[in-house]
């Protein structure tokens, strides 16, 4: 089941191919299968420099998750939106994490993504939302539309794979609504 | 006489700047660079100078306040900082009191005299040099202690001349507030950086208020200081 759906998340990311915006909806449970979808399955395998924004847990956190799922985690640039907000300690000297103040400063997130693109190498890249329900915590749906529409503008001039990954437990509806109008793809997990 | 309403463009090399200036300033044009202190004056003025230097464009940055060294130290480390451009001429950075004559101009009789004479050497020195970007930074502290209020007017008069009629572009970086002073009135573009609070959170920003010959943005724009350079990206209303 696990191998599943990592399976079916890169598969359908292929299909879209780059310059798509997509938004993923699936069950919390999913979750770790999400991530190993995204990050080994496809990213790994097309040689996708990954740049991961997280805003639920700090950039450490998933680090270490992607260790336990043995995954590699020393090729993805994160932007940490909450370590600073919750007063975590921040790793100042990781260089793969750079942070952001909160995640209400969603101008300062869109510029952190500009700087990686820039300073990673060249190439397409995988950048990922990890999670629309998190931003949403902290952010109106108004606001969020327009942080994604600026975000996903730039990233498509550049050829990269934007996602955003969305926990439909956690989903509101005006937030599920926001995401089917500024992506260009809603893909239910559930429902592959 | 042929009038053209078309003007040249000056590329900052600023890409988020550019773009709100269709494509930069106006060659030839003298622009005001104001804001609070630390929301990066001297690093959008710097890498404006840089960056003209980079593409070819002999640069000419005078410091009024900090020495050369120390006002490069102050600015992020740029990676595309090249200290080649520095030995080899293309960019000068230097203190505007070696434009000065004697050892200083405060205290002198004539006031009017000396800033008269900076403007003249400071013009000779462009049009022999072929200077295209020019920076003072910061403009306002030259004239402390000076009493007469023409005086910064006169100067502000000739430098603008000055980079009308020798094609090069400048900037002048200054505190002066956008929407009363008379170097805003003067300057053919005026930039306001800036610190915005919106709940808890400072975001600096960037917001074009002038530039002549020029269809802009009058938006406001969040920017970052980075080693690339200052990034920029439109402020979002969330709506309202």
């Amino acid at each position: 089941m696990s191998e599943d759906v990592s399976a079916v998340v890169a598969g359908k990311l292929n299909e879209v191919g780059p310059s798509v915006a997509v938004a993923l909806e699936f069950s919390m449970s999913a979750y770790f299968d999400v991530l190993r979808g995204l990050v080994d399955n496809f990213a790994r395998e097309k040689g996708l420099q990954c740049i991961y924004i997280t805003s639920a847990v700090p950039a450490r956190t998933i680090q270490g998750t992607l260790e336990a799922l043995e995954i590699d985690p020393s090729g993805i640039s994160f932007v940490d939106t909450i370590s600073q907000m919750i007063m975590e300690k921040m790793e100042r000297e990781n260089r793969s994490i750079i942070y952001v103040e909160s995640p209400t400063v969603l101008e300062n997130v869109v510029l952190k993504v500009d700087y990686l693109t820039r300073k990673l190498d060249v190439g397409p890249k995988l950048v990922v939302v990890d999670s629309i329900n998190s931003l949403a915590i902290h952010n109106d749906a108004k606001m969020l539309s327009e942080f994604l529409h600026v975000l996903i503008s730039g990233l498509s001039a550049k050829e990269a794979y934007p996602v955003i990954l969305s926990m439909q437990e956690q989903l509101r509806p005006e937030v599920h609504e926001m995401l089917t109008l500024v992506c260009d793809r809603v893909i239910n997990l559930s429902e592959s | 006489m042929i009038l053209s309403g078309h003007k040249a463009r000056c590329a900052t090399g600023i890409e988020g700047l550019d773009s709100i200036l269709g494509g930069g300033f106006p060659r030839g044009s003298l622009v005001l660079v104001t804001g609070v202190p630390g929301v990066g004056k001297t690093s959008l003025a710097l890498e404006f100078a840089l960056r003209g230097a980079i593409m070819g464009e002999k640069g000419l940055v005078l410091t009024t306040v900090e020495r050369p060294q120390k006002m490069v130290a102050s600015v992020p480390e740029f990676d595309f900082y090249d200290q080649g451009l520095i030995d080899n001429g293309t960019l000068e950075i230097r203190e505007i009191m070696e434009f000065v004559d004697g050892d200083s101009m405060y205290g002198a009789h004539d006031m009017r005299e000396h800033f008269a004479k900076l403007g003249e050497t400071i013009s000779s020195y462009i049009a022999k040099n072929r200077v295209q970007r020019m920076v003072i930074d910061t403009y306002h502290t030259i004239f402390y202690g000076v009493k007469e209020d023409t005086i910064p007017r006169d100067l502000l008069l000739s430098l603008s001349d000055t980079m009308y009629n020798n094609d090069c572009t400048g900037i002048l970086v200054t505190d002066a507030s956008p929407s009363t002073s008379l170097e805003s009135v003067i300057a053919d573009g005026v930039i306001v950086l800036g610190n915005y609070e919106r709940r808890s959170d400072l975001l600096r920003t960037l917001q074009v208020l002038k530039m002549k010959a020029t269809s802009h943005s009058r938006a406001k724009y969040v920017i970052d200081l980075t080693d690339c350079g200052v990034l920029i990206t439109p402020m979002l209303r969330g709506g309202a």
